[in-house]
């Protein structure tokens, strides 16, 4: 049964996709779909199906730029949130806001993307730089890193007025996802595609640069064309949605409980779950205070913030999670950010 | 300690009093309209005090906490204290009204928030402390996400809100500079002494605590008790601060670490009035470039996020290199 938890998750999967379908303000129904009320199409067309396809990408880009970034940095607690490249993108856009006003999507998401790496790679060369000796340092300076950014981008904000322009970037939610403005996340696709062919790349350097180096891997290429990735699936998500917090950090590492650290193996039931999870995260957002909606930002900030709690003190006391599930194959805990590189 | 050393850091204290002094007369007189002067005056020395009162609360509690957990880079609201308080405060409306007299009595509803907030923190921080086993690197990233946790809970409800009771919250909530919270003047200023009457004893022996806990019991302390109590004392001060005007998270790590270089030394009574009394220039100083060269524009507290994190990390690379 090698595969048996991706079939699970890929059934659960589809159910939900199609319950999602179906929750909103307007009744929609099947046998009205089938019967062909114009109406009832419209909405579907319009406003449902983007919305899903927009939920299905956001929680499978997240959960994989978070696994990318997590497996080079060596570092559980990396994630997009956690490395700054949220905030970046944020001030990206506002960039493109100030300079270019009647910027189109696409010229907004230009500025996102370049944000979002630039501030990515500086904060990986800060803390390769800096070569801490505690895990929980690295997430520590990239939460430092992005309120800096943010406070930045907040400052620039006020003195330009646009706090009300840029707030639907600040805060992530799905309301606004409508056919015709939200087709940058499909950006998601292939870029996700290509993470899984150059896959075993990262592991290798992931495992730090002298070991690398061994295999004939060019360490430095690999790492920052993984980070670029990550930034850039981050930034298509952060230019449509808006920034959506610690599912780069929780999903990767629920995952790599069950099915260990081998992203090959993992990338496939890491995007399934990533799916799963905003697609709930959304449904609760949708059903509290029906017929009006919590953006998922909040929902998934409360649930997320409670589940990453649990599993630091799950990892304090139990030490690396993927020991405690698979016994047979210890092997000692990830240590620093790049404990291989001290040459 | 030697004569010399104590006797330049009097100084020093000397020194910082009388630049927030100036600072605050500049504060008072800067551009100051004559036809409304009784206005203006009464406008500015409510904030003036407000300011005050905050400085004196973010700073002597910034210091406790870090000498209580033994470690330089933390301040309480680093942990998320205030988004707590702003959580705690947003409960109490969502739940009893705006129109109950619990929201509209400012005072009686601050007594409310600052218990429920005394509390709260207990339960949440001492089993936050517990289950990291004191590692005080665990309890920041814990206390970072919790502040999202609160945040986001908070917004929720907001957002769940009557648009009505939003408005009226809002007034009390996001204060800032601009817009302080001063009728609790006086009952802040009772709870605070209060607070130090009652914590006398502990605030006395803080040099011993800082010595570590087998010490601090050799030398006849109650490690624990004092320890929960000052916890207490540092969790109340953040509310009487967050209550006045608002979150402001990096004030508290810059101006504890800042009077630590100023003053070089252990000694409490110095580390607390240096860090209360930095944060009064700080606070006021902002507060006059603010007001005059960007003219409201931009809050202090923006400018104190930008600042702090980049001494945060400024500290970081110091502790490396050490």
């Amino acid at each position: 049964m090698k595969h048996g938890s991706t079939i699970i998750l890929t059934v659960c999967l589809l159910i939900l996709s199609v319950i999602s379908l179906f929750i909103g303000v307007l009744d929609v129904n099947i046998s009205d779909l089938l019967s062909g009320d114009l109406k009832q199409i419209e909405i579907f067309l319009i406003s449902r199906l983007p919305r899903l396809l927009a939920i299905l990408c956001t929680g499978v880009g997240m959960s994989v730029a978070g696994l990318i970034m997590q497996q080079l940095c060596r570092n559980k607690f990396v994630s997009p949130t956690t490395g700054a490249t949220i905030s970046s993108a944020q001030f990206g856009i506002l960039l493109a806001l100030l300079f270019m006003p009647a910027s189109t999507l696409w010229s907004r998401a230009l500025f996102a993307f370049i944000a979002a790496i630039l501030g990515t790679w500086t904060y990986v060369c800060f803390i390769r730089r800096i070569q801490f000796k505690e895990v929980v340092m690295v997430p520590l300076v990239g939460i430092m890193f992005g309120n800096i950014i943010g406070g930045v981008t907040k400052y620039l904000a006020y003195k330009y007025s646009m706090t009300q322009a840029l707030s639907s970037w600040l805060t992530g939610h799905f309301s606004a996802v409508l056919r015709g403005r939200y087709e940058i996340v499909y950006l998601v696709v292939p870029l996700v595609i290509t993470a899984f062919i150059f896959a075993n790349h990262f592991n290798i350097a992931g495992m730090g640069k002298e070991f690398s180096k061994n295999l004939g891997v060019n360490y430095n290429v690999v790492l920052f064309t993984g980070l670029t990735i990550a930034a850039l699936i981050t930034a298509s998500i952060v230019v449509v949605v808006g920034s959506i917090s610690y599912i780069g950090l929780i999903v990767p590492n629920i995952a790599a409980m069950f099915k260990g650290d081998k992203i090959r193996g993992t990338l496939i039931d890491t995007a399934l779950f990533g799916a799963i999870f905003v697609i709930i995260c959304d449904m609760i957002g949708r059903i509290v205070i029906a017929p009006y909606e919590l953006p998922i930002e909040l929902i998934v900030g409360i649930v997320g913030s409670l589940i990453f709690i649990g599993l630091l003190f799950y990892r304090l006391n139990y030490g690396n999670w993927s020991n405690r599930f698979k016994p047979a194959r210890r092997k000692p805990a990830p240590s620093v950010t790049d404990g291989g590189d001290k040459s | 300690m030697t004569r010399a050393k104590h006797g330049s850091n009097v100084r020093k204290v000397i020194a910082l009093v009388i630049i927030v002094l100036l600072a605050a007369v500049l504060y008072i007189f800067v551009n100051v309209n004559m036809k409304y002067f009784s206005y203006a005056m009464k406008l500015r020395i409510l904030n003036l005090i407000v300011m005050i009162i905050t400085a004196f609360c973010i700073g002597s509690a910034s210091i406790v906490f870090q000498s209580i957990i033994n470690n330089t880079i933390v301040s309480p609201c680093l942990l998320g204290m205030n988004s707590l308080y702003s959580l705690i405060h947003t409960l109490v409306v969502f739940f009893f009204g705006t129109t109950s007299v619990l929201a509209r009595n400012a005072n009686l509803s601050f007594a409310v928030d600052v218990v429920l907030m005394g509390i709260a923190a207990t339960i949440i921080y001492g089993c936050l402390f517990r289950k990291t086993k004191y590692n005080v690197l665990y309890v920041l990233l814990a206390g970072t996400i919790m502040t999202t946790f609160f945040a986001s809970v908070q917004t929720s409800l907001v957002r769940a809100m009557d648009p009505n009771e939003y408005d009226t919250l809002l007034r009390t909530l996001v204060a800032s500079f601009n817009n302080v919270n001063a009728d609790i003047i006086a009952f802040a200023l009772i709870l605070i002494t209060v607070l130090i009457f009652a914590l006398r004893r502990e605030l006395a022996i803080l040099d011993v605590i800082t010595l570590g806990k087998e010490q601090a019991v050799n030398l006849g302390v109650d490690y624990d008790r004092t320890i929960r109590r000052l916890l207490l004392g540092v969790t109340l001060f953040i509310a009487v601060a967050t209550a006045m005007v608002g979150p402001i998270s990096f004030l508290g790590l810059i101006i504890a670490n800042l009077s630590r270089q100023l003053f070089k030394t252990y000694r409490h009574t110095y580390l607390i009035a240096g860090s209360a009394l930095t944060g009064m220039v700080i606070l006021v100083g902002g507060q006059i470039i603010v007001e005059h060269v960007f003219t409201y524009s931009i809050p202090v507290s923006v400018f104190i996020t930008v600042g702090g994190g980049v001494y945060f990390l400024c500290l970081l690379l110091r502790h490396r290199r050490a």
